[in-house]
């Protein structure tokens, strides 16, 4: 299959990328000061893996998929779409290859953070970290994508701008309500498992009617 | 005959701004045909809707009688070099080559490797191959760009400014190149370039774009010798004198358009038969001749001739 071949080709790339190594640092340095800040309030362990595993996700995520827009900005997108490859591919390789390590990373420290206070994790931990939050990350992510493949470059700086207030501004809700009862059962797992399934649905049916005319058009 | 590459009647607009209008050429097998054109003609806009990556506004750009957009197979059999390179630059030149020798099918690892040692070594590129393309000059990334686009033995070749960047021994690399597929392998090719000398060797027939409008075509020969009207080049003594030459030539009604250089005059007469009326006329004018010749016609005079008039 031609998207394993887009896989391959972008886990090398972000391999070699420095961008992924100061994600990684920037979420270290955040549990960092969360965890010296947050030491003495009591926070369940749920709490921490239902904020916090979705958003340092979505966080390395947010960095990574800059290699869309270089991608478009370098032109190399135009030579792809001449090749047997389709758009559909091209978008789902990055998606899946930038998903794996934004979810690794945020998996990772999550489980580190929890297991450093001393909890133990649960079946319905488990569950929302296998499957619920690779969903969350590679929703976001895809969406983003399908943002930067279709706006021209100054509108792109206006979504990140847009994305990283977001993100931030989330981040300090988040915190402030880590010490609230968690909300974090079985029920609004699903809930946010179908949405963000959804939100990926549709963003695959937008990528596979997007015309190749409207990513040409936006590389300047 | 079947043409392999067939455009016809192409409008394109981009918000209203009409940027091709009704543009129509054919191109057949083995050929390779040059679009010539100044900054902005519309060169690169044809070969991007060709290619499937703008939709035309009106008319057909068909590939092999398909739409390239339409068809993966047929993606398959056309190789491309574009305006940029479609390199990788985190990627090594063997690794960029791999990835494509995979889209494009060569599945057996061993037959990857050959082709790509091959396409490696054709530009000049094989000793460089572990480096990585972000470390590549301009000149080693569209040679790389052209090993790409040969990878996989594709039957049609579009090139837009192949040689942007190269040099001498590079451009004469692709010259060979495009003549040797198109001779031996009956590749079709359809090739830009700016540079009209490379041109001239290199195409068996062209067509000349001027504001989104084909303004001529046909082989170089052929346009040579119906759009170039003789050509008569004059020094004089002075600077001075060479402006008020052009100014008082430039009334006689057979004298089509005259240029000043320095010392020189060129003057562009109707036909061959008022060269000598000319050479008179200066004569009796009292203006100091101190040399006078036939200019030999080149496309790139009959180019420059043609845009200018457009
Ligand atoms: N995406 C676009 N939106 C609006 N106008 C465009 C777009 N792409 C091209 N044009 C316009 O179309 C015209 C033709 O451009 P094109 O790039 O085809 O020229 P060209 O012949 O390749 O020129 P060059 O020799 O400089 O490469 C230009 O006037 C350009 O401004
Ligand atoms: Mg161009």
């Amino acid at each position: 299959m031609l998207l394993w071949v887009v896989v391959w080709r972008e886990f090398k790339e972000t391999l070699r990328d420095k961008s992924l190594l100061s994600s990684v640092f920037s979420v270290l340095a955040f549990l960092g000061m969360l965890s010296t800040t947050t030491v003495k309030l009591s926070v369940s362990a749920e709490s921490i893996v239902f904020y916090m595993a979705p958003c340092l996700g979505i966080i390395v995520g947010f960095g990574l998929s800059f290699r869309f827009v270089r991608e478009k900005q370098e032109g190399a997108v135009e030579t792809l779409l001449c090749t047997p490859l389709t758009l559909r591919e091209l978008w789902l390789g990055k998606v899946v290859s930038l998903t794996v390590p934004s979810y690794i990373v945020s998996v990772a420290s999550t489980l580190a953070l929890i297991s450093l206070r001393g909890y133990t994790v649960n079946a319905l931990i488990v569950v929302y970290l296998a499957m619920v939050v690779p969903v969350v990350i590679a929703s976001a992510i895809g969406l983003l994508g399908f943002l930067y493949y279709i706006l021209g470059m100054r509108q792109v700086r206006t979504l990140n701008y847009i994305v990283f207030f977001t993100l931030f501004a989330t981040l300090y809700l988040v915190v402030r309500r880590l010490a609230s009862p968690t909300i974090l059962t079985w029920c609004s797992a699903s809930i946010i498992l179908t949405l963000s399934l959804v939100i990926f649905g549709v963003t695959f049916y937008l990528i596979t009617h997007l015309s190749k005319e409207r990513i040409v058009t936006t590389i300047s | 005959m079947e043409w392999v590459v067939e455009v016809e009647g192409l409008v394109k607009e981009f918000n209203g701004r009409r940027v091709l209008h009704d543009v129509t050429f054919h191109v057949g097998r083995s050929e390779v045909f040059g679009l010539l054109g100044p900054n902005g003609a519309g060169k690169t806009t044809t070969i991007r809707i060709l290619l499937g990556l703008l939709e035309p506004t009106l008319g057909k750009a068909l590939v092999l009688g398909e739409r390239l957009s339409e068809s993966r197979e047929l993606r398959g059999r056309v190789g491309v070099v574009l305006e940029s390179d479609g390199l990788f630059s985190q990627l090594t030149a063997y690794e960029n080559l791999e990835f494509y020798a995979r889209v494009y099918g060569l599945k057996s690892a061993v037959e990857r490797d050959k082709r790509i040692r091959e396409v490696l070594e054709l530009v000049g590129l094989y000793e460089a191959r572990s480096v990585r393309v972000g470390y590549f000059s301009r000149g080693m990334r569209r040679r790389l760009a052209l090993a790409r686009a040969l990878l996989h033995s594709p039957d049609v070749l579009f090139l837009d400014e192949p040689t942007l960047g190269l040099d001498v021994e590079g451009q004469a690399l692709v010259r060979d190149l495009v003549t040797r597929l198109s001779r031996e392998e009956g590749v079709t090719v359809l090739y830009t370039s700016h540079n009209l000398n490379e041109v001239e060797k290199v195409c068996s027939r062209i067509a000349l774009l001027v504001g989104g409008r084909i303004v001529a075509s046909g082989t170089v020969e052929s346009l040579v010798s119906e759009f170039s009207k003789p050509l008569v080049e004059v020094y004089f003594t002075s600077t001075g004198e060479a402006l008020k030459v052009a100014k008082y030539i430039r009334r006689l009604n057979y004298v089509v358009e005259c240029w000043c250089d320095g010392k020189s005059v060129t003057i562009l007469v109707e036909s061959n038969s008022d060269i000598p009326k000319l050479i008179d006329v200066l004569a009796r004018s009292g203006f100091k001749v101190v040399e006078a010749r036939r200019v030999e016609r080149r496309l790139e005079e009959v180019y420059l001739e043609l845009v200018r008039k457009n």
